[in-house]
Formats: structure tokens, sequence, C-alpha cells
């Protein structure tokens, strides 16, 4: 199967994100970013590739120093997404509520036929 | 990026008991959730159905229970049959006297769509609505 290369993909992972969320309020130095993590600079660089392979980033060269930049766009496919899930559970739990006063008047009625 | 996570609160006029009632037994879940062969509220039971946005594209649901405090607490993974991914959803209960608040939070969302066609969002939009709002508002209607 080929590697999924997708915003999805990009998020999957909590190194990525976090990687997102450092680089969201500006452009970094790939060096000073490697120097928010615990694990080896090659690490953070694969995340970095799949990131701009998903689009999310995009690293410019700045003389000797290369920067990494964001690009939320395509954030905005995964809110359209989970919107979906957010109406269809809410459709849900107007289901529950339908069904819970209606059990309540069933209960209701055979208290009354007992009387 | 806290929106991958949906968290629902919704208050109903009905005590804890029958709340828990209603979303973990089978016969009251057929009528406002979906219609399943079985289900127990117990840690590794695991349960399938079928559910989509039509008829003609449905997908089965693969579930397994993973946590379960009684009337407190419900949490089982939700993923689909061939495709990639795995979330959870977790009903809390909070029960006073004669209300319930359900908290509903359900993870993992993003980790389903890819570049299959199949699961492109826009075949996902308004499918459920059909499903399950008009069918159960038949049935209590009756």
């Amino acid at each position: 199967m080929a590697a999924r290369r997708d915003v999805f993909q990009a998020i999957a992972d909590p190194t990525r994100r976090k990687i997102i969320n450092l680089v969201a309020g500006q452009p970094m130095n790939l060096n000073a970013i490697a120097e928010n993590f615990e694990v080896s600079r090659q690490a953070i660089s694969l995340h970095i590739k799949i990131l701009r392979e998903c689009g999310l980033v995009v690293v410019k060269k700045q003389g000797r120093d290369r920067y990494c930049e964001v690009r939320l766009e395509k954030l905005g496919e995964v809110s359209e997404w989970i919107e979906q899930y957010r109406a269809f559970w809410n459709r849900k739990l107007d289901s529950l509520e339908l069904f819970l006063a209606d059990q309540k008047k069933h209960k209701a009625k055979r208290k009354s036929k007992k009387m | 990026m806290k929106n991958e996570i949906i968290v629902l609160e919704r208050q109903f006029d009905a005590p804890v008991s029958m709340v828990w009632k209603a979303i973990t037994d089978r016969d009251e879940m057929k009528k406002w959730y979906f219609d399943l062969a079985e289900f127990k509220a117990e840690v590794g039971f695991r349960f399938q159905f079928s559910g989509g946005p039509a008829p003609d594209r449905q997908f089965v649901h693969l579930c397994e229970v993973t946590e379960v405090e009684p009337e407190q607490k419900l949490t089982y993974s939700w993923r689909y049959e061939g495709y990639p991914g795995n979330s959870f959803v977790t009903f809390e209960l909070f029960g006073k006297g004669n209300q319930t608040t359900l908290r509903l939070t359900h993870k993992g969302i993003e980790t389903f769509p890819g570049e299959n066609a199949d699961f492109a969002i826009q075949n996902f939009r308004d499918g459920w609505n059909e499903i399950i709002h008009t069918s159960l508002r038949n049935h209590l209607e009756k």
C-alpha cells in the first residue's frame, strides 16, 4: 500500500502535531524545532518531510538556514470531516432524547393503570 | 488542534439508571441508536453493525468495549471494516435526581479518511439523518 500523504496522516502522529503547533506562530529554523524534542534530529527531519509531503508545511532556505513554515489551509479538510461526526452525534442525541421522553410517557401510563 | 475531538453534552429529563439502560440495553438501543445483534456492557465485548450515508453505501462498524463503570462511563472503540484508523466513543453520565447530563466524547476521527474515495468527506454528508431520525420518529409516532 502506498504511504498515505494527506492531512489526516499528517496530524495522526503526536510529534507532528507538536511540530505544527510550534511553527504555527512563526516560521522556525529546523534546528530550533529539533531542540524541542527528545528524539533525534533525523527523526524530526523525517516528520517534517512527511508534513511537507502532506502539504502542511513548506521548508524555505535563507542563507545557510532552512526554515519551516506552516500551511494551515489543509486543516480545513479535517474540521469539515470532524463536523460531520459532530452533526451525526447531535442527531443521535436528539433521537435519544425523544426515546427517553417516550419511555417516561409509557412509564407514567403503566403507573396510572396500576392505581 | 483540539477540535479533532468531539465533545457534546446534553441534559436529559430522566434519571441516570434510565439513560444507562438506553445506552446499554440492546432492545432500547435499537430504538434510537443502531440495531445490534447483541450488546454487553463488559470490557472486551465486541460488536458490529452496518451504517452509512445511504442504503448502497454502508460501512461495517467494528467496536469493542474498553471501559465500563456502571451508570457512569462507557467507552468503545469504533472503526470501519476494511479501512485504516481507529477511534473511541465515550459516554459519561452525571445524574442529579431526575436529571442526567450525558457527555459524549469521540476521539481519533482524524485517523479514518485517506486516499480512498469511498471515504471522501462528501459521502458522509447528511446521510445519517435519513436513517436515524426519520426511522426513529416513525417508530415513536406509531
